[in-house]
């Protein structure tokens, strides 16, 4: 977009480790990036195996699952962004890596909730469709299923291109739900989830003025 | 009253046959041991009640406080008493909370967070301490403040709350025996994170009217504000009594987490001590007095 960028694109192409790398990250890129996200579950496990979560550990440990599925959801969504920006295309494939695993995340941060509670169902059903701390997070949950499900190739044929993309533009909602929900956790959330609302916002922001910045961007060539 | 926990039995904690990161994730388990009807009150560990804090002077995270209040210097530390009392002046905490009056009060302590403990408290009831200032007629409510020094409370830097932390007490919940200036728990003096050197205990009231490193004392005739009231009215009123009836805007309070225990226990009308003090409330609306 901007002449600098492709000036630096091609500068970095041009590094002689380049081919090395862009290799590597073809061949076993999405295996590296899966294994970096599992980094946070393992210590959470580690940490739980030790007794090191804490006076509360299936708690901290649902805090750490939720703080993880989030920053996954904005790592999803801030791929597209990057590569429109930066013209990193290399960046695609991890949308999807980041979007599973924030449902994976999402999961575990239910699950760990459930072990908080005493896996006691009215206690975990308590409040989740009256209470719009737990409704946000619930329809968060509940907006990553659909799109979890049609994260596979098949299914984008399936849908086709266009209803596809549609579609996964829930990963937005999903996120707003799920900041709206954090937000509202805990004593003093809305000062801990600051930074990632803000992120978002940006994110969010940058979606709805890049059509107009592009035409801007492209008129005096033409 | 002195050494007791009104209400329900508490046994010392036992040892268990779990690996310990398991007792951790599972819990100590069998709170409902010996038949009773209400779970039994363990002690919570010296090491929980000394790591897993809220302190906000010393960050957001339960670990903080037990990581960065020990930069705090509590010798010497005086306590201003002013407003409508006889005796005003500035008190060294020894003078104010005589040593040789310190009793023990084993008391569960419910936060607002739904998580609780049972701790064995040293100190000197409240209600002892304020009949020697002599608090004129016209005392109706004693404010209470924390030290604000953010050199020491680096917490104090951001602006979670309306610093210094504030709290208060009608006179007659002041006076009630129950309530304890503690200086010291498991018969060892307050670590820093526990509110060194002095802090309130109200067992009745949820765990932020418990208000830690006292500096001021202020007798008035009129409701003080507190810091977390100032920060959501909504959400944190005056009153703060345990009440299982009565949710958080954001989550219930009709279970809570007995840290060391694995699931959840009801919540119990003033924290259990129901007897004792649902008299100070008659013919209040505590739906609406929260
Ligand atoms: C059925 C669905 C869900 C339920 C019942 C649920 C429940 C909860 C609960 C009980 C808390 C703790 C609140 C506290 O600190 O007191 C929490 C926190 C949180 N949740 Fe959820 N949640 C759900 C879905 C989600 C989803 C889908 C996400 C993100 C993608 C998410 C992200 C978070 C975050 C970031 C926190 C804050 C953690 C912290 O304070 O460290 N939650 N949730």
């Amino acid at each position: 977009m901007f002449p600098w960028i492709e000036a630096f694109n091609a500068r970095v192409a041009s590094l002689s480790f380049f081919p090395i790398i862009a290799s590597i990250h073809k061949r076993h890129g999405q295996k590296l990036l899966s294994l970096v996200c599992l980094l946070p579950l393992l210590g959470s496990v580690a940490e739980g195996l030790m007794g090191q979560l804490g006076a509360r550990p299936w708690f901290r440990a649902m805090g750490e699952m939720g703080e993880i599925a989030l920053a996954m959801l904005i790592a999803c969504l801030a791929i597209t962004p990057l590569v429109q920006a930066f013209d990193w295309k290399f960046l695609y494939p991890w949308r999807r890596t980041f979007g599973l695993f924030a449902f994976f995340y999402a999961i575990l941060h239910v699950l760990a909730r459930a072990m908080d509670l005493g896996l006691d169902l009215g206690a975990i059903m308590e409040g989740m469709f009256t209470n719009p701390f737990l409704l946000t997070g619930f329809l968060a949950f509940l907006v990553m299923v659909p799109l979890a499900v049609t994260s596979t190739k098949k299914m984008m044929a399936t849908l086709g291109g266009k209803r596809w993309r549609l579609l996964h533009k829930l990963t937005y909602v999903a996120a707003i739900l799920a900041i709206a929900h954090a937000l509202m956790a805990g004593k003093a959330g809305y000062i801990n989830f600051l930074p990632q609302a803000v992120i978002l916002a940006i994110l969010l922001l940058w979606r709805l003025v890049y059509p107009t910045l592009r035409k801007a961007m492209q008129k005096p060539q033409g | 009253m002195a050494g007791a926990v009104a209400g329900v039995g508490v046994s010392a904690g036992r040892a268990s046959a779990m690996p310990a990161f398991l007792e951790r994730l599972l819990g100590r388990g069998g709170s409902r041991e010996g038949g009773s009807a209400l779970p039994v009150d363990t002690q919570t560990s010296y090491e929980d009640v000394t790591t897993y804090n809220n302190f906000y002077e010393f960050g957001l995270g339960k670990g903080d406080p037990a990581k960065h209040a020990g930069r705090m210097v509590t010798r010497p530390w005086h306590v201003e008493v002013s407003g409508e009392v006889a005796h005003p002046g500035i008190y060294a905490v020894d003078d104010l909370v005589p040593p040789r009056d310190v009793v023990e009060r084993i008391y569960r302590m419910r936060c607002v967070e739904a998580w609780s403990m049972v701790i064995p408290w040293n100190g000197v009831p409240l209600g002892d301490i304020i009949r020697r200032l002599k608090p004129t007629s016209k005392a109706k409510f004693v404010a209470f403040e924390t030290l604000y020094d953010p050199e020491q409370m680096p917490g104090q830097k951001s602006p979670v709350l309306d610093w210094p932390y504030a709290e208060g007490l009608r006179m007659d919940e002041a006076m009630h025996p129950l309530t304890l200036i503690s200086t010291g728990l498991y018969g060892k003096d307050l670590l820093n994170q526990n509110g060194a050197p002095l802090r309130l205990v109200v067992p009745w009231k949820y765990g932020f009217k418990n208000i830690k490193s006292i500096v001021r004392m202020h007798f008035m005739e009129t409701r003080p504000e507190t810091a977390w009231e100032k920060s959501a009215p909504h959400e944190y009123g005056f009153y703060a009594n345990v009440n299982p009836d009565v949710d958080h805007p954001r989550w219930s309070q009709k279970r809570e987490h007995r840290i060391g225990e694995f699931g959840q226990r009801p919540t119990l009308m003033f924290n259990g001590y129901g007897e004792e003090v649902a008299s100070l409330y008659t013919g209040m609306d505590l739906a609406r007095s929260f």
